[in-house]
């Protein structure tokens, strides 16, 4: 498969994954909050407290980490700032 | 051209495919868009993803200033930014430059006004009706 066809298709299906997320936030945001979380083909994978955790936990299961959405939910007191 | 985006919450995101050779990474990052950030940056967490460590990335090429301290930040001059249209087309900017920015794990990436700048990407972000894109 060409390069960009495979980057289109990869991009259809992230899209997916960042749609669901989009619309379960605040269910995520109850179930896992102050986890970071790596999400494919619409589902929570895996979770953890740190970051280096859930690196090492996707790579020992699933061996490349990069094939996930990575992100940190937020708890209610949460504030960002950038 | 048209790229639609979505919100965490109430911020706004938008999902890029980044490529580039030196150094060599491949991923799809999750991009908070900030009007308020000079630059487009890489996070730690997209970092550790693609398995990029600070310490292979050599010298820093300066800093990024923010609330608090100032963080190291490092350059990636040839990245190329792709993402799927609406009309489920590739879109495509760059070559580009972008950084990698030492951040804290739960920093996201940011997609600042340097590239809705270098494209001429208007920015339509409607938080009560969830309506969000770039559009050129």
């Amino acid at each position: 498969m060409k390069e960009e066809t495979l980057v289109l298709e990869e991009l259809k299906v992230g899209t997916k994954d960042l749609e669901w997320f989009s619309n379960n936030f605040f269910e995520i945001k109850k179930k896992y909050p102050k986890k970071f979380v790596a999400i494919k083909d619409q589902n929570v994978v895996i979770s953890a407290s740190k970051l280096e955790v859930l690196i090492k936990l996707l790579k020992e299961k699933f061996g490349n980490p990069n094939d996930f959405l990575i992100d940190f939910i937020p708890d209610d007191k949460y504030i960002l700032v950038v | 051209m048209r790229i639609d985006g979505y919100f965490r919450g109430s911020a706004p995101y938008i999902l890029l495919s980044i490529k580039s050779d030196r150094p060599k990474i491949r991923r799809q990052i999750n991009f908070l868009v900030d009007t308020g950030s000079d630059i487009t940056g890489i996070s730690m967490k997209d970092c550790y993803a693609m398995g990029l460590s600070f310490n292979n990335l050599g010298r820093s090429a300066g800093s990024i200033s923010g609330l608090a301290d100032k963080a190291r930040r490092w350059e990636i001059n040839r990245a190329e930014l792709r993402a799927v249209s609406t009309d489920n087309k590739l879109a495509k900017l760059g070559p580009t430059k972008i950084y990698v920015m030492e951040t804290t794990p739960d920093c996201p990436s940011i997609l600042g006004r340097d590239i809705l700048e270098e494209y001429g990407l208007k920015l339509v972000c409607d938080i009560k009706n969830k309506i969000l894109y770039l559009e050129d």
